[in-house]
């Protein structure tokens, strides 16, 4: 192998595909879509009021709206310290709820709600607005109508309204995480666990587009017949190295920029993440993860000849990138449970499950050691079954080689 | 310079190879020639190191094929394919790239090249904006800025129209007096006889003609000449050198045994008849193709 071809051909994968619209656009859309879909609802949602909501009530109770004015009055304020709900009581009785609309409609009240007589066996009660979805103005009514009415309902039978307030204080719940050492951490358990997602996020984000790019360009290659150009030039594993490097280096270029914006936005939620205690790992399960899926797209690519049988590809290896996260529920109330340690031991899933068990509760040293040396055995196994796949699968057109196809290439010395 | 000794391939179950050998000198053009499906394509693969042959010897220059002197070599696939969304300088350099030359040298030379096909001002349009024909000027460029020792072009001509067949013969014929070596395959015999020194026919993964054109014309061609005359026609019957003559009333066609020259016809012709009209025609390379091969061609 050449260092000054790998380099022709790492320089051309890299350029080529950089330059193009496609990846310009989804470099820039795709951070918007995922901050436009779920951060920005969300931010929206957490905005306080600047001005005073006015509730209309219609209490055919005629017990609750003294108590719910009062209590939403004091519980909830403006920024500027005035209240920020002003309850405005509707009479009820003949054509309440059209009036109460009418007056909705011309913006004199904001919302109301209905109180029937029912609610105390029924517990419902109704909440009309012209915007059904600001759940935190519904949440803070529901929950203070509730409130209200148990409280109703424990004087009526004999309870000290006092008693009643104390008993109804809020209860708050702090974790605190025990490490190895016998350290104790004030810590949030689920921000803990966000470390492994994002390692998933970005570890299947890297593979899959790389991926993806590399089983493209085998594809085009193959059916323009330039990859017959190109071995002509350079052996096969100077083209496969080439290509893996040069996508790589594609893909990381996306996440440096993805992860500028993602800081820029996440930035608080940074500082939660605690760096567990064996962070480094955590990097040596992501290098290696990396290299063997990658070796695993060079064999299943090489021989596709079709766009749609590259799609197939990439499904199936998303699959397997993302099991961890389908059982990770499991993971997370028993981190150490037998079968737990025997997944985390298959190198198609060592990288991310080791990637959801280090942050919250680091596996033992022997573990992280075998898990390790399995994956690096298994990486350098499918890196030559790969550059041997390879030679001949950009050679093959038409029909699909069978898996045994594969497995004799693959054992085949070249 | 390339030296070719027993290939034998197996696809399966079909022979495509069965023993073909050749060699090819320095700065000679080299026709490699076959119908459809002969196994050209396949001994342009294995000698380029794409394939592996079940056995056989392929030797440049005495050597193995080499990374070294790979950069000395140019190969022109049948199947034609450039990056389509890529421009069409960037494709250029990045070709030559591979076989060692500098991006500073390739871009000038790809420049002087294009201009010289008139393709200059499509230089940086993205490749798939060009039509068919361009694009195979323009991979032909490709085979030439590293300016390689041997060029290997897999059927140059198919798909080009006669002007730009022109201007690729030209190139070829400028290559060779510069002592470059080329090695061509074509089913198209034209094409063979105007450019190749020497050739080789290949018939289902045999040799079955190598050698100098003239040579192997004068060995399988016998030349035919037509005689328009004044006359008694019997007395053509008895011509020396005529391998067949068929008569009709005033006109004669005479195949000759190929050895005896056509003007040595044309003198024994005058003193026995009144000769109107004469034309001799030298056997094509296209009818010993069809000679040699047709009898079970059915491709």
């Amino acid at each position: 192998m050449t260092l000054k071809k790998i380099v022709a051909i790492v320089r051309w994968e890299f350029v080529e595909k950089v330059r193009t619209k496609a990846f310009l656009i989804s470099l820039v859309l795709t951070p918007v879509l995922i901050v436009g879909f779920s951060v920005v609802p969300g931010l929206l949602a957490m905005k306080p009021d600047t001005r005073v909501r006015n509730i209309g009530v219609i209490d055919k109770t005629g017990k609750v709206e003294f108590g719910l004015a009062s209590v939403l009055g004091k519980k909830y304020k403006l920024e500027n310290g005035k209240p920020n709900y002003e309850v405005l009581n509707i009479e009820p009785g003949n054509g309440d709820r059209e009036r109460a609309n009418r007056m909705v409609i011309s913006k004199e009240i904001d919302a109301y709600i209905v109180i029937d007589s029912s609610i105390f066996t029924t517990g419902k009660f109704e909440y009309v607005s012209e915007n059904v979805s600001n759940f935190r103005e519904t949440e803070r009514i529901q929950s203070t109508v509730k409130d209200v009415v148990m409280a109703i309902e424990l004087e009526k039978r004999g309870v000290d309204p006092r008693i009643v307030k104390e008993a109804s204080k809020p209860i708050e719940l702090e974790t605190v995480k025990l490490s190895k050492e016998g350290r104790e951490e004030k810590s949030e358990g689920g921000v803990d666990f966000v470390l492994g997602y994002v390692f998933i996020f970005v570890f299947a984000l890297l593979i899959l587009t790389s991926g993806q790019l590399l089983v493209r360009s085998v594809v085009e290659e193959k059916t323009n017949r330039i990859v017959e150009v190109l071995l002509s030039s350079a052996t096969a594993d100077e083209i496969m190295s080439g290509k893996i490097i040069g996508l790589s280096l594609l893909g990381l270029t996306q996440l440096a920029v993805w992860a500028a914006i993602g800081v820029g936005f996440a930035g608080q939620l940074a500082a939660y993440v605690r760096i567990p205690d064996h962070f480094w790992w955590l990097i040596v399960f992501f290098i290696l993860g990396y290299l063997f899926y990658a070796s695993l797209f060079v064999m299943a690519g090489a021989p596709i000849t079709t766009e749609q049988e590259a799609q197939q590809i990439t499904s199936y290896v998303s699959m397997a990138l993302f099991l961890p996260i389908v059982i990770a529920f499991m993971i997370v109330q028993n981190p150490n449970a037998g079968y737990v340690k025997l997944i985390s031991l298959f190198p198609l899933f060592t990288p991310t499950m080791m990637a959801l068990r280090i942050p919250v509760q680091s596996p033992e040293t022997w573990e992280l050691i075998s898990g390790a040396v399995v994956l690096a055995v298994s990486t350098f196994l499918a890196m030559m079954a790969a550059g041997r796949v390879f030679r001949i699968g950009i050679l093959v057109y038409g029909k699909r080689p069978s898996f045994k196809d594969l497995l004799r290439w693959a054992i085949k010395k070249g | 310079m390339l030296e070719i000794r027993d290939l034998r391939k197996n696809f399966g179950n079909t022979t495509a190879l069965d023993g073909v050998t050749f060699s090819v000198k320095q700065g000679e053009i080299f026709g490699l020639l076959g119908p459809n499906g002969a196994g050209k394509t396949t001994t342009i693969r294995i000698s380029l190191g794409i394939i592996e042959a079940d056995s056989g010897v392929v030797q440049f220059n005495g050597e193995p094929l080499t990374e070294k002197f790979k950069e000395k070599l140019a190969y022109l696939p049948e199947e034609r394919g450039l990056y389509r969304k890529s421009r069409v300088l960037d494709v250029l350099i990045y070709f030559a790239g591979l076989r060692g030359l500098s991006a500073f040298e390739a871009r000038k030379r790809a420049m002087e090249w294009l201009k010289r096909f008139e393709l200059d001002r499509y230089a940086n349009h993205k490749v798939e904006e060009l039509s068919k024909g361009m694009q195979q000027k323009v991979q032909f460029i490709s085979c030439l800025l590293h300016e390689p020792q041997l060029l290997i072009l897999d059927e140059p001509f198919s798909g080009l129209d006669p002007v730009n067949q022109m201007v690729i013969k030209d190139t070829m014929r400028e290559m060779k007096a510069s002592g470059k070596t080329i090695v061509f395959s074509t089913h198209q015999m034209e094409q063979a006889e105007k450019l190749c020194d020497r050739i080789c026919l290949i018939d289902r993964g045999r040799v079955v003609l190598y050698g100098e054109l003239p040579e192997i014309k004068k060995k399988y061609g016998t030349n035919s000449i037509h005689i328009e005359f004044d006359g008694e026609s019997s007395k053509l019957t008895n011509i020396r050198g005529a391998a067949k003559v068929d008569l009709y009333e005033n006109y004669a066609e005479i195949k000759t045994d190929g050895q005896v020259s056509s003007s040595d016809i044309l003198k024994q012709v005058v003193d026995l008849v009144n000769v109107r009209k004469f034309s001799a025609e030298e056997a094509s390379l296209n009818s010993i193709f069809i000679q040699v091969v047709g009898g079970h061609n059915d491709a």
